[in-house]
């Protein structure tokens, strides 16, 4: 059990506490209920730019990481789909500067001409490392689009093109600022070695003057249900063919979601996974071979993602894998199976719990997603699966009119 | 109203306290160290080998031992091994380094009895079987191929050949050629040699109650004949200065840059002014060459500068990724940063920043017993004691901008840097 407390600011800021006295770093994680999904079609990647600016210097403190450096603390940030998470880990007795910083950024960015322009350029340079400059590295750039035609997950969070990031104006920027960072949008989780009256009165003292803001009702397009397969290929100068399938699958809000991680898992979690023994080791069809699924808090995606052995052809490819999902679907999966896979998100939830850092972010995401308890309860979740629901989800899932598939062929040179 | 424009107080970090490991020395001989973190109910546990990639005297055999150890035993086959480390939800895995071979195993405290067992056999009568070889080879071979595709992974094994000459043993850049020279009898003399008969070193963290150590000592209870024979000798060309070698890629986006040079270790007087120095230069989000690449040029995602210790040498190395174009300019701009830590004592401002910086990151390094054990193993590997952090940390505390710019002058010199540019120039 990780205890916590759970407080709400007048001006809406919520904070969630957990008292860890074996440590003497704190975790100071401060989570804005904005990601890609928030995005206008035609300026995407903004909410992952946005997170680059938020370093560039707030409305009274010119540098955000120097201050933090000189305390002996550091941080760092990301945003997915959903979010965009902010994170600190400082030793103890500076706790308030990172009240400081981070309420100082809420309050108002700087809004440097300069700030923007570099920043844009780091995001075009992530860009292209990330995405363009690797074998396979634009994959889910092509397949959300092909998997969604009218919800926002269908661009990747570093945007759709580099294009939206290059035309993005400083009135696009503090819109954007405004619309979706404010105290009522926000959570902020700590862990560490502190009172949690004393952290209460920290938050107070430099959250609680930042002016409040009616919560944005979020108002997604729903995806339309997807009534037959759909088939992209392209060619790209990469050694291997690969494959990819996606599937729609539950949201995180639905408890079926739990069964279809589980079903991932027993498919290709760990080397006696069936993928592994079946395909990769047994039949040699396959340089790598992997299921997974996106983990989104909207309805996301149950991914299978193959690397094809020189000289194998598509077709014997997709059939191998096809047998395999047929089978799931026909005779579902073992008691022993199912209690593996169980097994391995036990323990993956006890090392989660093993660092602050983990502890205030796993607590923030929860209270995003449903509530804070849910980071002690979710493991239940898993373990109520049976294997009758197991079956029930790879029927419903794993259908071929609810599939997205890629071919990405090798260029022969 | 507060006024937001002064920082709160800030605290000098006096005390860094570090949990230390405790050594046990079992039966067998073998060494066991612990650390134990009572508020949690996971164990890691790593069986670390004299069977680093320096050992070899065929391209691939320590990786491929490494990670084939798990792939089948007297007892069982490769998935029934799989099975048993997955059904307990545990999480079994390899590494293999220039130096050191580790198998890691992380699970919940209460699988441990269930599983040390087969660890046992896995370790004393592992056999490799053909079959699996055979697969591991094709499989690899192919993702070769996909990493010889990404510039850093090509900059990365370049640039040790490089720095310390195609025959250094911890330069061995694998070829393509290499999947098809690999026989089993290779593999099955290297695991009988570095892990079979050999001496390792067991670390231990989390929930290692006395049960859980008592556990370990019953199964590796083998008593270890054969030492270790010393390392095949490394010697490189020190003297020879190389022009910029560019390895051209049609058609990449980003170059990646890899350049550095042997330098000192740690047991050296003036390692902790080039720890300082480092940092400044490279070594935190905040350094000078981020501040001045990424945050003032936009030039790159990223670009460090850090010194790796390997067993026998230390490197200093400066590497980054950035578009092709601005590849040349890149270069400039790390030798004026490098010059200036040459030319400008450091600021005292700069200076304390940096110094509260390093000694927060030292505390983090020692926060829960994972890592304060990696601290430790780091520790027990360079043959270095607790004092090593006492000395630092006292050092840092009492650094000057001298002492910096003379670690500058001494150990960051451009112009002997080896240097590899993977893709345009």
């Amino acid at each position: 059990m990780v205890e916590f407390k759970d407080h709400q600011l007048t001006n809406g800021l919520r904070l969630i506490f957990n008292e860890d006295k074996t440590t003497p770093i704190v975790a100071f994680n401060l989570l804005y209920d904005v990601g890609s999904k928030d995005e206008d079609e035609n300026k995407t990647g903004f909410a992952h730019l946005f997170e680059h600016l938020m370093f560039g210097g707030s409305i009274n403190i010119p540098s955000f990481d120097g201050p933090l450096q000189r305390v002996g603390g550091e941080n760092n940030a990301f945003t997915s789909t959903d979010m965009t998470n902010y994170y600190i880990t400082l030793p103890k007795n500076n706790i308030e500067t990172a009240f400081w910083l981070e309420s100082d950024r809420m309050l108002s960015l700087a809004f440097s001409d300069k700030s923007l322009e570099v920043q844009r350029q780091v995001v075009i340079e992530e860009f292209a490392q990330r995405y363009l400059n690797q074998p396979y590295g634009d994959v889910y750039l092509l397949l959300r689009p092909l998997a969604y035609k009218k919800h926002p997950y269908r661009w990747a969070t570093i945007g759709k093109e580099i294009k939206h990031i290059e035309t993005a104006t400083m009135d696009d920027v503090k819109a954007f600022f405004k619309r979706h960072y404010y105290p009522g949008n926000a959570i902020l989780s700590i862990s560490g070695d502190l009172e949690f009256e004393e952290v209460k009165r920290l938050t107070e003292k430099w959250f609680g003057d930042i002016p409040s803001k009616k919560k944005v009702v979020r108002n997604l397009p729903l995806e339309p249900f997807q009534k037959e397969e759909r088939v992209l290929e392209v060619e790209r100068d990469v050694p291997l063919n690969a494959l990819y399938y996606a599937y729609h699958m539950p949201s995180k809000n639905d408890a079926d979601y739990y069964a279809v991680d589980l079903l991932s898992d027993v498919i290709s979690r760990g080397d006696s996974s069936r993928f592994y023994e079946r395909l990769l080791k047994k039949t040699n069809l396959f340089a790598e071979i992997d299921a997974f699924v996106t983990g989104d808090m909207e309805t996301g995606l149950f991914i299978i993602s193959a690397k094809l052995s020189e000289g194998v052809t598509y077709e014997e490819a997709e059939a191998a894998i096809d047998q395999e999902l047929l089978e799931l679907v026909e005779n579902g999966v073992e008691v022993e199976e199912l209690k593996k896979v169980k097994n391995k998100a036990e323990a993956t939830f006890e090392f989660g719990k093993t660092s602050a850092l983990n502890k205030a972010m796993g607590l923030a995401i929860c209270a995003l997603v449903k509530e804070p308890e849910l980071f002690n309860y979710e493991f239940e979740l898993y373990d109520k699966v049976s294997v009758e629901t197991i079956q029930r989800v790879a029927k419903n899932v794993l259908r071929k009119e609810n599939r997205s598939k890629l071919i990405y062929k090798a260029k022969k040179v | 109203m507060i006024d937001r424009s002064v920082a709160p107080n800030q605290k000098e970090i006096e005390k860094i306290e570090f949990v230390k490991a405790q050594t046990t020395v079992f039966r067998s001989g073998i060494q066991c160290h612990s650390i134990l973190q009572d508020d949690c109910k996971v164990v890691k546990l790593e069986l670390e080998f004299e069977a680093g990639s320096n050992f070899q005297d065929k391209a691939l055999i320590a990786t491929m031992v490494n990670h084939m150890i798990l792939e089948g035993c007297e007892q069982y086959s490769a998935y029934e091994i799989a099975s048993f480390f997955d059904n307990e939800g545990a999480f079994l895995d390899t590494s293999c380094s220039t130096d050191k071979a580790s198998i890691v195993l992380h699970c919940l405290e209460r699988s441990i009895p269930k599983l040390l067992p087969y660890l046992q056999a896995i370790l004393y009568t592992a056999n490799f079987p053909q079959k699996e070889i055979e697969n591991y080879l094709k499989i690899n071979a192919q993702k070769f191929e996909v990493n010889q595709e990404k510039v850093g992974w090509v900059a990365r094994n370049e640039f040790m050949e490089e720095l310390l000459g195609k025959d250094h043993p911890y330069s061995w850049k694998v070829n393509a050629n290499n999947y098809a020279e690999v026989q089993r009898d290779d593999l099955i003399s290297f695991y009988n040699k570095r892990y079979k008969a050999a001496t390792f070193q067991i670390y231990l963290s989390g929930k290692v109650s006395a049960e859980v150590l008592h556990a370990v000592e019953e199964v590796f209870n083998q008593k270890v004949a054969v030492r270790n024979e010393p390392l095949i000798a490394m010697t490189f060309d020190e003297t020879k200065v190389s022009d910029l070698k560019v390895i051209e890629k049609k058609g990449a986006i980003q170059s990646a840059i890899r350049l550095g040079a042997v330098t000192i270790n740690r047991s050296h007087a003036d390692f902790p002014a080039l720890f300082v120095a480092n940092t400044i230069l490279g070594g935190y989000f905040g350094s000078r060459l981020m501040s001045n690449i990424r945050e003032d040029k936009g030039y790159t995602y990223g670009i460090g500068s850090g010194v790796t210790h390997l067993e026998k040498l230390s490197y200093f190395i400066v590497s980054t990724e950035v578009g092709a174009e601005v590849t040349a300019s890149t270069l400039k701009e790390i030798e004026f940063e490098m010059n200036q830590l040459h030319n400008v004592l450091v600021s005292q401002d700069e200076l304390k920043l940096v110094k509260n910086y390093i000694l927060g990151n030292i505390m983090k390094g020692f926060d829960g017993s994972f890592n304060a054990m990696a601290r430790f193993q780091m520790l027990n590997n360079q043959g270095l004691s607790y004092g090593y952090y006492e000395n630092l940390i006292q050092e840092i505390k009492e650094m000057n901008a001298e002492k910096i710019q003379a670690a500058a002058q001494n150990f960051m010199d451009y112009s002997a840097l080896k240097k590899i540019v993977v893709g345009k120039l």
